[in-house]
């Protein structure tokens, strides 16, 4: 039975625009889902204690060797997984929940407010992003909390700009002149009209905007403006990693920026799909 | 007058979903020199596929099939360096939307002139005095070769296309819904152009519709199409007086006229087949008053009522 | 006013401004107005069909959203059964929005694309808070059936792009007519359905006015399509009315001749009747610089000192018959 039901939403991702897209995204975020949920017993040794010697290469014991510390790469990864996941998603989700709303607000109403806040929606867009999470980070400080809010940051204007736009379009439709023919309210077609049109769109760049948080994330923290030691990181262990490249030790430096390459690879495809799978939706009108 | 275009078997597809839709399917006619043919349908019909079948203006992908004889070649046979060189210059064409057909960026003068250069090889001054005396024809100023198309109306813009698919003297002109997005009384307007013109320039033309009314005022024989087949051929006067398929006896009783004694409006239930899948038996035979049993099962031939009458039905054999 | 006129429209003016270039704005003071609605004047009567017969430019579609409060009036009044609706606003314009609803040219533009057909046609009660969800449902599959979108229950379930042309419309004015509103305004309603497939439709709006006791303003370029259900005709040349009258005065006797060569225009689907074309010379001028005094005058070909000059003023030429003309027909 259960079998079943999972051969049948199996089917139901791959076939269609974006499934393969779709399935491999699937799968690879799967796995880290895995790793953030059961990191405790995936893990074989504590990450943040010395467990053996420093600057151990890959062996049995230490599957992807250990670090200048002595700390087992493989446990410090998979623990990292939790700290870029919790703060990318974190972070995302701040700036959907601040910008989806002015977005639809402003794209709305319009005149006045709906100028100004675009202006300056625009000057953080045309920010350098990484320059100004980095800014932001300086002025909060560490944390996992600062850091999701100056990552949240750079992204607002994103929301903004695409639901505005979305909003904007979808207001002229004849459709929602009829629903105000009828006696909709504001608020029903916001909802009802407007916001139904732009939640694909939101869901591509969500997943889009997650893959990149992740990769800022890992920046600040190879810049020392993120999480700090000896909280397991991958942009920390890249930035610890590459003082002691010279000194053949590989494997800190790849082991971490390969989980950063999977993981962005994992929500980019996720994203890629997913804008394949609507956008045939979206171009049948 | 001899015979200008001749189809035989002319298939028309695309491909959809990886099968293929015979948007036209099957349909042979002659147009003489000197005719104005009027093609009418619904929407779905195939006609304004086949319109542009004529010079093989298909997307990538389609179709064609069977042949189209024009001046002794066949269209559908024809490489497409020996199509460019009719397309323009042999047989013209002029699409229902003239606000999109012009080319924002480039002034009037320079659609002419990439126009004519194309086929002949003049100078940049004869091309010019080419196109100022075929706007001249259609009622333009030729001070308007300097204009851009945004600062002309859409009748103006309209002329302007019918101009430039005359300016090579082509002997064939199809004109798709030439009025069906103009004002009713520009509508006239070009109307009249267009029959002025047959008779300036002697060109033959085939006048795509789905308006009976125009068909009836300018066109001497007409084609009717249904479900991607040529139902009736007939002279105008013919079609309207003793229409012989019942689908286009249905259209005449659907026409709207402003005639105050013509009271009733005749609806027709039902819609035209799925053409991904087309039935096997008469594609009008759902909707037909007149259907008989055979009609469900084996698709009509066309049968030759005189010199210049042919329809598809069982009704007649 | 007649105590049977359902709606009442005085002297009802539109005026859109003209955007102007930056340098435009710096430099000169007056503003630019697109006049879409000049001062046009009428009234249709409880149970009848008024045609707002007109070419592009002519204000026509501006007029339909206007009666529907879609558009606030530059100037004049719009009175809907006796009250004066012109400045009515927010919640208690939305309620009475149940009375007077509309029926659009495109059908697939104007029905939701991420609605089923049924939520759609439900939604008006919805917002009104008409009846129980279950009440509505039911509601809605009467009506479904008797636009003859049949089976309702399978229609219900069905997404716009699922539909013909012809059955969306029938969507459409299903939904407009849930309500049981009083009046509708129906702006190209038939335009992009295909010939055999109007005549249907025309049938259906005539037998819901009898049923449902509906006032129709039926929007249109089209005087042949026209003449099927209007019980009288006004015709509109660059926001102002040119001529309005009954049916058979119009279509027999036209007194103006802006009129007279809309008629004319229509080819007749009849190789046997002459074409006899009346018509003007060049095409409708731009809205926002009308020429002065009456605007038909440059292309009229009865165009005397006086049409440059004055505007001329609606008349009742004979009874019920009006015309905007210095020098009629006949």
């Amino acid at each position: 039975m259960e079998f079943r039901a999972l051969h049948s939403l199996f089917r139901k991702i791959v076939k269609g625009h974006g499934g393969i897209a779709l399935l491999i995204g699937g799968l690879i975020l799967l796995v880290f889902i895995v790793f953030f949920i059961f990191a405790p017993f995936i893990a074989p040794y504590d990450p943040i204690k010395p467990v053996g010697p420093s600057f151990s290469p890959p062996t049995t014991k230490f599957i992807m060797g250990t670090d200048n510390f002595g700390r087992d790469v493989f446990s410090r990864v998979i623990w990292g997984t939790r700290i870029a996941l919790t703060v990318a998603i974190f972070a995302t989700l701040l700036a959907a929940f601040i910008g989806i709303p002015l977005g639809l607000f402003s794209g709305y109403r319009g005149g006045l407010f709906d100028r100004v806040l675009t202006m300056i929606m625009d000057s953080i867009y045309s920010f350098p992003g990484l320059i100004l999470a980095i800014a932001i980070a300086a002025m909060l400080g560490p944390g996992i909390i600062n850091i999701s809010v100056s990552i949240a940051t750079i992204y607002v204007p994103t929301y903004f700009r695409v639901v505005r736009n979305q909003v904007n379009s979808i207001k002229a439709e004849l459709y929602v002149e009829a629903a105000r023919a009828l006696g909709a309210t504001d608020g029903v077609i916001l909802r009802k009209y407007i916001f139904r049109g732009v939640v694909p769109t939101i869901l591509v760049i969500l997943s889009m905007n997650i893959a990149d948080a992740i990769l800022t994330e890992a920046g600040l923290s190879f810049l020392g403006l993120g999480i700090p030691p000896p909280t397991p990181d991958w942009g920390f262990d890249l930035s610890n990693g590459q003082r002691f490249l010279l000194q053949n030790s590989w494997w800190m430096v790849f082991y971490p920026g390969l989980m950063i390459v999977l993981i962005t690879l994992g929500f980019s495809l996720l994203g890629e799909g997913l804008q394949e799978r609507f956008n045939p939706k979206l171009k049948e009108r | 007058m001899g015979i200008l275009l001749e189809a035989k078997d002319l298939k028309v597809g695309y491909r959809v979903e990886g099968k293929i839709l015979w948007a036209v399917d099957g349909v042979s006619f002659q147009v003489e020199e000197g005719d104005i043919v009027g093609l009418v349908g619904e929407s779905g019909c195939g006609k304004s596929t086949l319109g542009i079948s004529f010079l093989r203006l298909l997307p990538p992908g389609s179709r064609i099939e069977g042949s189209l004889i024009f001046n002794g070649r066949d269209l559908v046979k024809l490489s497409e360096e020996e199509l460019r060189k009719i397309r323009g210059k042999e047989i013209a064409m002029i699409f229902q939307d003239p606000m999109t057909s012009l080319n924002p960026v480039m002034k009037i003068k320079d659609h002419f002139i990439e126009t004519i250069r194309t086929h002949i090889d003049v100078s940049e001054e004869k091309a010019l005095e080419m196109s100022a005396n075929v706007l001249e024809a259609v009622g333009i100023p030729s001070s308007r070769l300097e204009s851009y198309a945004f600062e002309l109306s859409g009748g103006q813009r309209q002329r302007v296309m019918i101009a430039l698919a005359l300016v090579l003297n082509p002997k064939l002109l199809i004109a798709d819904e030439p009025t069906t997005s103009l004002d009713v009384i520009v509508q006239a307007q070009i109307l009249d152009l267009i029959a002025s013109v047959r008779e300036k320039f002697g060109v033959t033309i085939i006048l795509i519709t789905h308006d009976l009314g125009v068909v009836a005022q300018m066109a001497n024989r007409i084609m009717v199409m249904y479900a991607g087949e040529i139902v009736e051929i007939a002279p105008t006067d013919k079609l309207f007086s003793s229409p012989l398929h019942p689908y286009t006896k249905a259209l005449l009783g659907a026409v709207p006229t402003i005639d105050l004694n013509d009271l009733e409006l005749h609806s027709l239930d039902g819609s035209p087949p799925n053409l991904l899948n087309p039935p096997r038996g008469c594609r009008f035979y759902p909707r037909c008053f007149e259907a008989m049993d055979i009609c469900k099962s084996r698709n009509p031939h066309v049968v030759r009522i005189s010199r210049d009458r042919y329809v598809k039905c069982w009704k007649y054999r | 006013m007649r105590m049977e006129a359902l709606l009442k429209v005085e002297n009802l003016k539109k005026y859109f401004p003209v955007k102007k270039s930056f340098i435009e704005e710096l430099f000169t003071r007056e503003k630019r107005f697109l006049r879409a609605v000049d001062g046009v004047s009428f009234e249709i009567a409880r149970g009848e069909t008024l045609g707002l017969v007109g070419e592009s430019g002519s204000g026509k579609t501006t007029v339909g959203r206007l009666v529907l409060r879609l558009l606030d009036p530059t100037e004049g009044r719009i009175f809907f059964d006796g009250e004066d609706i012109t400045s009515l606003s927010g919640e208690e314009l939305r309620r009475k929005r149940r009375n007077f609803q509309v029926v659009f040219q495109d059908p697939m533009a104007s029905l939701n694309p991420h609605m089923k057909i049924g939520e759609a046609i439900r939604h008006p009660l919805v917002i009104h808070g008409i009846g129980t969800e279950k009440e509505q449902k039911r509601k809605v599959l009467e009506m479904l059936d008797r636009m003859g979108l049949v089976p309702p229950e399978s229609f219900y379930e069905k997404y716009p792009h699922e539909l013909s042309g012809g059955q969306r419309q029938r969507a459409v004015i299903a939904r407009a007519l849930i309500l049981r509103p009083k009046f509708v305004v129906a702006d190209e309603a038939v335009a992009m359905l295909d010939v055999s497939v109007r005549a249907k439709l025309l049938e259906l709006m005539i037998e819901l006015k009898r049923e449902f006791n509906l006032t129709y303003l039926f929007i249109t370029h089209d005087l042949a399509t026209a003449k099927y259900i209007c019980d009288r005709i006004a015709v509109m040349y660059l926001g102002k009315l040119v001529e309005i009258g009954d049916l058979k005065s119009i279509y027999t006797s036209p007194r103006h001749p802006y009129t007279k060569a809309l008629l004319s225009a229509v080819p007749f689907p009849d190789p046997k009747v002459k074409w006899d074309r009346f018509l003007p010379p060049g095409e409708v001028p731009n809205p926002i610089d009308p020429p002065s005094g009456c605007r038909f005058h440059p292309r009229c070909p009865l165009a005397s000192q006086e049409c440059s000059k004055k505007e001329p003023e609606l008349r009742e030429i004979e009874p019920g018959h009006w015309v905007a003309c210095h020098n009629p027909l006949r």
